[in-house]
C-alpha cells in the first residue's frame, strides 16, 4: 500500500514534529531517488521521488513526521459529528398500549360515561351511564369525593362510607361537546333522569332545589372498561339549564373570560361565600346571605332596603340559577 | 415541509475567508447541546462572510433559519457596513438577506434591523422600534423568508417573539434564491465573546424545534475495520486533517458510538452526519457511505454514498427518517445510535 501517491516527482514535503506512521513499518513504500539517511529527513526538505525504492530503515523506527495534510491513498475521514435537531417530547403522552389496543378492537366492551360533581357545599354526586355499585371493583376512582347530600339519608340511604364508590345510572346523555383550542370556552351538556322520586317531588328536582349545582365542579370521563383507562376527560363547572322529566346541565370549562364582570353588582344578597376570608365568620353556622342572618354585619356586602316589596304568592319562585348560596337543607 | 440544513461546528462553515474559530468559552453556547460556538473572524480587507455548507436540496425562496448568537456589543459597523448577525446567503455569490443592528450608536446597536446586500450596496429594509437586542448575551433568532422577490416578506423572531415583520422589495441583482446560511464578518472589536451556534434551516417553522444537539464520536463502535480508528483521531472540536482514520477496502465499515443528547424528553426531528473526508488518488476505493448502526442493523439513507475528491472537504448526509426503520427517529434510537462509515469502490 502506498501512502503518498502521485509523489513520484519532486515534492516539497514539510516535516515538523515527529509522529509515528505505523503503516510504514513492514510495508516499503516511499522511495527516494538518492540515498538519504532517515535522520536527514527531519525539517522541511526537498525530497525527490523517482523510482521505487524500499525504506527498510524505516520499519520499526518511528521517524518520518509530516505537517502536510495530503490525503492518504484511501478513503480518509479527519472529523465527523452528528447533528440532531430536537422537538419537545413527552408533551402529548401516547395512550397506554392496553388502551390503544382496546380502542382499536372491533366488538370490544363499549365505553361507559362517568360524571363526578362536587358542589359548593362539599356534597359529591356520582352518576354514570350504567349502575356501578362498586366503582373500585371496576378499577374506577372518583375524581371528586365529598359528603353525601342530606337527601341521601332520606331516600337512597347509601352508606356514607360507600357514597363516593357508587355511581347512579342517571346519566342519560353526555354531550355534545364543543372543544376549542382558543379563548373560546369548551362547552358541553349532560342530561340526567328526573323520573324517580316520591309523590311530592322528583329526585333531581329535590337535589337541585336543596343543593348548589350552579357552578358546581364536574369531571366527565369516557371510561374504557376493557382497558380500565379513560378515553376522554373534561373538567369544568355546571349550570342548570332545564328541569322537567329530564334534568339538563350545561357544562363549561373553568376559565371563561365572558363570565367576568367589570362592575360589581350590589343587591340585598351578600355575595361572600360563607366563612370565606371576606366573610370572616367563624361560628360554623351558615347564614342565608341576608342582612338579617348575617353574623358579621360589618362585612356584609349587600345593600339594606327598608322598603319591602311583597310579591303575590302565585309568582313566588325559588331561583336555582342566579346566586350560588350556602344553604342549610 | 422539513429540515433543509443544520450545522454548528467548524466543518460545516469552512466556506468563507478566513474560517470561523471554535469558541469553547462558557456562556457562548448551550452546554449539553453543543461543544462549542463559532466566531466569525474580525473584519479586515479581504474578509468574506462565514458561510455554511450549501443546502442539499438547492436554493430556496421561502424558508426559515434559526440560530443562537451572542450579539456584538460595540463598534459593530465597519464604516457603513453593518455586521451580519445571520441570514440567508448565496453560496457562490455575495447576495444575502440578513439581520444586523439598526445604527452604529449605543441605542442603535440594540435595535434589530433587516438588510439586503447585493455585493455592493447594503439596503436597510426594516428596523424595530424597540431595542430588543441584549448585548453580549446568548439569544435565539428565527428568520422567516416568504416569497423572495419584489413583494416578499421577512419575519424576525427574537427568542420566538416577533420583533420585525417586513413586506416589500427583497430583490437582489442576479439572485434567484438562497442556498446557504451566512453570518459575519464582524468588526474587529466584536469578535471577543461574540459567536453563534445551533444553526437550522427548514422549509417549515423552525420555532417548533427547541435546538440542535451536536453528538461527537465517544468510542469505537461494534465494527471497526478501518485503520487508525481511535475515536479521538476524529472527534476534535476544531478539525485537523493530520491524523485521519482511513480504509482502502471495499465494504469495510467503521462505526463509532456517540455522546449523549441533552437531558430531557425529545422527539428527534432530523439527523445530519457531517464528515470531513477525502479519497486520495490511486485509492482502491472511490466512495464513502455515511450511515448508521441502529441496534445492530446498518442502514444508509438516500444519497448516502459520497464521492470525496483528493482534498479534504465536508460531506453531509441529512436523514429526515431513520433509514433502518423507515420511520421518524426516536429518542431511544438516537441514544443507542452508532455512526457508520463505509468505504466503497
Amino acid at each position: 500500500m502506498a501512502i503518498f501517491t502521485g509523489d513520484n516527482a519532486s515534492k516539497l514535503v514539510a516535516f515538523s514534529s515527529t509522529i509515528t506512521l505505523p503503516e510504514l513499518s513492514g510495508t516499503k513504500l516511499v522511495s527516494f531517488a538518492s540515498t538519504q539517511t532517515v535522520g536527514a529527513l527531519s525539517g522541511a526538505k526537498l525530497v525527490s521521488f523517482a523510482s521505487t525504492r524500499t525504506m527498510g530503515a524505516l520499519s520499526g523506527t518511528k521517524i518520518l513526521s509530516y505537517a502536510s495534510t495530503r490525503p492518504l491513498a484511501a478513503a480518509s475521514v479527519s472529523k465527523t459529528v452528528l447533528y440532531v435537531s430536537l422537538r419537545a417530547g413527552g408533551v402529548l403522552s401516547p395512550p397506554p398500549n392496553r388502551l390503544a389496543g382496546a380502542m382499536a378492537r372491533h366488538g370490544a366492551v363499549g365505553p361507559i360515561y362517568l360524571l363526578d360533581v362536587l358542589d359548593a357545599n362539599g356534597y359529591s354526586y356520582h352518576w354514570s351511564s350504567e349502575s356501578i355499585p362498586s366503582a373500585s371493583a371496576l378499577g374506577i376512582a372518583p375524581i371528586y369525593t365529598g359528603n353525601p347530600p342530606p337527601w341521601n339519608a332520606a331516600h337512597l340511604r347509601i352508606n356514607t362510607e360507600n357514597w363516593d364508590n357508587t355511581y347512579l345510572n342517571w346519566l342519560l346523555q353526555s354531550g355534545p361537546f364543543r372543544l376549542s383550542r382558543s379563548q373560546q370556552s369548551d362547552i358541553g351538556s349532560f342530561i340526567l333522569q328526573n323520573m324517580s322520586g316520591d309523590s311530592l317531588k322528583r329526585s333531581m328536582s329535590q337535589l337541585i332545589s336543596a343543593s348548589a349545582f350552579e357552578g358546581a365542579l364536574f369531571a366527565f370521563r369516557e371510561w374504557n372498561l376493557d382497558a380500565e383507562a379513560v378515553e376522554f376527560e373534561m373538567h369544568g363547572h355546571l349550570t342548570v339549564t332545564a328541569i322537567g322529566e329530564l334534568a339538563e346541565f350545561g357544562a363549561e370549562q373553568l376559565f371563561n373570560f365572558s363570565d367576568y364582570q367589570g362592575l360589581q353588582l350590589y343587591s340585598e344578597t351578600c355575595p361572600w361565600r360563607y366563612a370565606s376570608a371576606a366573610c370572616g365568620d367563624t361560628t360554623d353556622n351558615p347564614c342565608q346571605q341576608s342582612w338579617q342572618t348575617c353574623r358579621q354585619p360589618s362585612r356584609f356586602n349587600g345593600i339594606v332596603l327598608t322598603q319591602v316589596s311583597v310579591q303575590p304568592e302565585a309568582t313566588a319562585v325559588v331561583s336555582t340559577r342566579d346566586v350560588v348560596r350556602n344553604r342549610q337543607v | 415541509m422539513s429540515m433543509l440544513w443544520q450545522g454548528g461546528e467548524d466543518i460545516s462553515f469552512l466556506n468563507g475567508s478566513p474560517n470561523p474559530a471554535s469558541v469553547v468559552t462558557s456562556g457562548g453556547f448551550r452546554s449539553g447541546w453543543a461543544r462549542c460556538a463559532l466566531a466569525p473572524q474580525p473584519w479586515s480587507v479581504g474578509t468574506t462572510p462565514c458561510k455554511g455548507n450549501r443546502f442539499g436540496g438547492g436554493a430556496i425562496t421561502s424558508g426559515w433559519a434559526s440560530w443562537l448568537a451572542n450579539v456584538p456589543g460595540q463598534n459593530t459597523f465597519q464604516g457603513t457596513q453593518p455586521p451580519s448577525l445571520g441570514g440567508f446567503g448565496v453560496f457562490s455569490g455575495a447576495g444575502q438577506i440578513f439581520l444586523g443592528s439598526a445604527a452604529n450608536t449605543e441605542l442603535g446597536l440594540q435595535k434589530a434591523a433587516l438588510y439586503k446586500y447585493d455585493g455592493t450596496t447594503f439596503t436597510q429594509l426594516a428596523t424595530e422600534s424597540a431595542a430588543s437586542l441584549s448585548l453580549a448575551s446568548l439569544q435565539r433568532f428565527d428568520l422567516q423568508l416568504i416569497n423572495f422577490g419584489s413583494s416578499g416578506t421577512l419575519n424576525l423572531y427574537l427568542n420566538k417573539v416577533l420583533i420585525i415583520s417586513f413586506t416589500g422589495d427583497l430583490t437582489l441583482s442576479g439572485v434567484t434564491g438562497f442556498d446557504c446560511f451566512v453570518i459575519g464578518p464582524w468588526a474587529s472589536l466584536m469578535v471577543y465573546g461574540q459567536c453563534f451556534s445551533e444553526v437550522m434551516v427548514a422549509s417549515d417553522d423552525t420555532r417548533t424545534r427547541l435546538g440542535l444537539a451536536t453528538l461527537a464520536p465517544a468510542g469505537q463502535g461494534t465494527t471497526n475495520a478501518w485503520t487508525n480508528d481511535a475515536y479521538g483521531n476524529i472527534d476534535g472540536v476544531s478539525y485537523s486533517d493530520a491524523n485521519p482514520t482511513y480504509d482502502n477496502n471495499n465494504g469495510d465499515d467503521q462505526q463509532y458510538a456517540l455522546n449523549s443528547l441533552p437531558s430531557g424528553t425529545w422527539n428527534p426531528d432530523t439527523v445530519t452526519i457531517a464528515a470531513r473526508a477525502a479519497v486520495g488518488s490511486g485509492s482502491s476505493v472511490a466512495h464513502l457511505e455515511l450511515g448508521y448502526n441502529v441496534a445492530g442493523t446498518v442502514g444508509f439513507g438516500s444519497g448516502a454514498t459520497k464521492a470525496p475528491g483528493g482534498s479534504y472537504a465536508t460531506w453531509e448526509q441529512l436523514d429526515l427518517q431513520n433509514p433502518v426503520t423507515v420511520a421518524a427517529w426516536t429518542q431511544a434510537q438516537i441514544n443507542a445510535l452508532q455512526l457508520d462509515m463505509r468505504a466503497l469502490t
